[in-house]
């Protein structure tokens, strides 16, 4: 169950991974699992990654919050080593998502299914702004930018702190509404650049974790 | 496609044609969508022929992500300490910060053979155009598609998000990774010349007359002659299995010489064995033909088959894309 709870603190305090407001919230153990090698739709990916492990993340701890106007998400998870740009052409960065369903019945490890969309928040450190993703099945994703969304990050300790944010309300027709007093719920997805995940190689809640958003 | 590599003299116009045509922007330095390399070689990415990739018994063969360094990226120089360093001659120029290690013409011309029975030949390579292409396969979100009218493999440039699979599953190796806009790209072919009934840069100004472009099925076209009807050009590493669209005229070689300098009459340099791992046992027939063929012009008689790879009429290389891009409208 991740809990939203209502904090009177600001934007710019929120999105700080470190604000002395997220460490008053219990975080939630979440347990993260390898996407399965067969829903991979790229046969190549099968057979190359078939030995090989990937979605090493086995835990992230989630925090949510919302102060009225917007609601942030504040994930953390253990990684060794900081890929926040790609270096060479066999470099990727590490990245971390939030997964809603559009409307409430999206099957989450087929990333949705053609008339039930699903919405990321996917966030990657050299990005300047999160994007948001929709998807209608795996491969079908589109990216959005200038979607609104914000997100602070912080590396230490062995690993990431990531706030992702984004305004309260429904925003925009392609996008999850979230409102104070609502329930739904909540994926969540975590890749590790040095082990070379991308795409659909990565670690996630195989299934719905429970949403409910603080009145 | 097909490359006449008896012709080739390795001048790399071709690579220059491409280079400051389309891979001259942000992103797209260490990027060589055509290259011409050595051979024997590593070519590039260096050791491409051992990464894997393409098909293997029907399945996705696995392959690897060659690094920056095995492309040979393009270096850096110390112009500032040499120019505004103020140490005079002291400071020369070179590449920064050990970068000379590797590049993409590394061991260019370097040969293999012991002298005087050295021997090399020049392979040229840009995008297959595959019949079956393992890029378009590998790719997870179909960002990589055929055109059907054309066959020109294309990777769309808002679809891809830059996983690079496409590049593992490449047997050839052809695509890069455009570090900038993170996607992927590779030759498109000159599209948007051919649409317009212009040759490819690299095949109109190759002045060594080896490069043959036109529909297979155009039975006017010297490709067609080439590849289906006299059946002398032959698919690179034709294992792979992803049915490449461009094919090679295999290289003849020259005689060896004994010790006393004589050449050694029937001999030839190049192994046939080396020939046979790139082009298969087919080889062996090609070799023996474009022979008879020489030897049929020496006797006094014509060869319509020498003629077609002479080009004496260069236009007659192009299959019908022969338009002449000075007369492009090209008004911004």
């Amino acid at each position: 169950m991740v809990r939203v709870k209502r904090l009177a603190a600001d934007d710019a305090r929120l999105l700080d991974p470190n604000a002395p407001e997220w460490r008053s919230l219990p975080a939630e153990s979440v347990t993260l699992s390898p996407t399965p090698l067969i829903s991979q739709p790229s046969l190549y990916v099968q057979a190359t990654w078939k030995e090989k492990p990937y979605g090493l993340t086995q835990q992230a701890l989630v925090k949510a919050a919302h102060n009225g106007s917007a609601v942030f998400f504040h994930l953390a998870w253990g990684d060794a080593t900081k890929d926040s740009e790609i270096k060479d052409t066999d470099h990727f960065t590490d990245a971390a998502a939030v997964l809603f369903p559009v409307k409430d019945d999206a099957p989450l490890t087929s990333m949705g299914s053609a008339d039930q969309p699903v919405n990321a928040w996917y966030w990657r450190p050299d990005f300047e702004e999160p994007a948001s993703i929709t998807a209608r099945g795996t491969g079908t994703t589109v990216r959005h930018l200038s979607a609104g969304l914000k997100a602070g990050a912080s590396f230490g300790d062995g690993g990431w702190s990531v706030v992702i944010s984004r305004a309260l309300g429904s925003p925009n027709g392609s996008t999850v509404t979230l409102r104070p007093g609502q329930s739904g719920r909540v994926a969540f997805a975590v890749w590790q650049g040095s082990n070379q995940e991308r795409g659909g190689l990565k670690a996630v809640t195989l299934e719905w974790q429970p949403l409910e958003v603080e009145g | 496609m097909v490359f006449d590599m008896n012709k080739c003299l390795g001048c790399q116009t071709c690579t220059i044609a491409c280079k400051t045509l389309w891979t001259d922007e942000e992103g797209m330095d260490y990027m060589w969508w055509n290259i011409v390399s050595t051979m024997p070689g590593q070519g590039t990415p260096r050791g491409w022929q051992e990464m894997g990739g393409g098909f293997r018994d029907g399945n996705a063969n696995p392959s690897r992500l060659p690094k920056l360094q095995e492309f040979g990226a393009a270096w850096e120089f110390n112009y500032e300490d040499v120019l505004y360093g103020g140490q005079g001659t002291n400071q020369y120029l070179r590449p920064k910060d050990g970068d000379a290690s590797w590049g993409p013409l590394w061991d260019e011309d370097q040969a293999s053979g012991d002298y005087p029975n050295s021997y090399f030949f020049y392979l040229q390579m840009i995008c297959m155009h595959c019949t079956d292409p393992a890029c378009l396969a590998a790719c997870p979100r179909q960002a990589i598609y055929k055109r059907v009218d054309d066959g020109i493999v294309l990777i769309d440039q808002e679809r891809c998000n830059g996983y690079r699979f496409c590049m593992e599953a490449c047997p050839y190796k052809r695509i890069y990774f455009n570090q900038a806009r993170q996607v992927a790209q590779k030759c498109i072919l000159c599209y948007p010349r051919l649409e317009q009934g212009v040759a490819p840069a690299c095949f109109r100004q190759c002045p060594g007359r080896v490069r043959f472009i036109g529909y297979l099925d155009d039975e006017n076209s010297a490709v067609h002659k080439l590849v289906n009807v006299w059946q002398v050009a032959l698919r690179l590493h034709p294992e792979a299995g992803t049915q490449p669209n461009v094919y090679y005229v295999p290289p003849l070689s020259p005689p060896k010489f004994d010790e006393n300098g004589d050449a050694i009459e029937g001999s030839e340099r190049i192994p046939r064995e080396y020939l046979e791992s790139l082009f298969g046992p087919d080889v062996h027939r090609v070799l023996s033909v474009l022979k008879a063929e020489i030897q049929k012009t020496r006797a006094g008689e014509k060869s319509e088959m020498l003629d077609t790879l002479i080009a004496y009429e260069w236009k007659s290389m192009f299959g019908g894309f022969t338009r002449d891009p000075g007369t492009l409208d090209r008004s911004p």
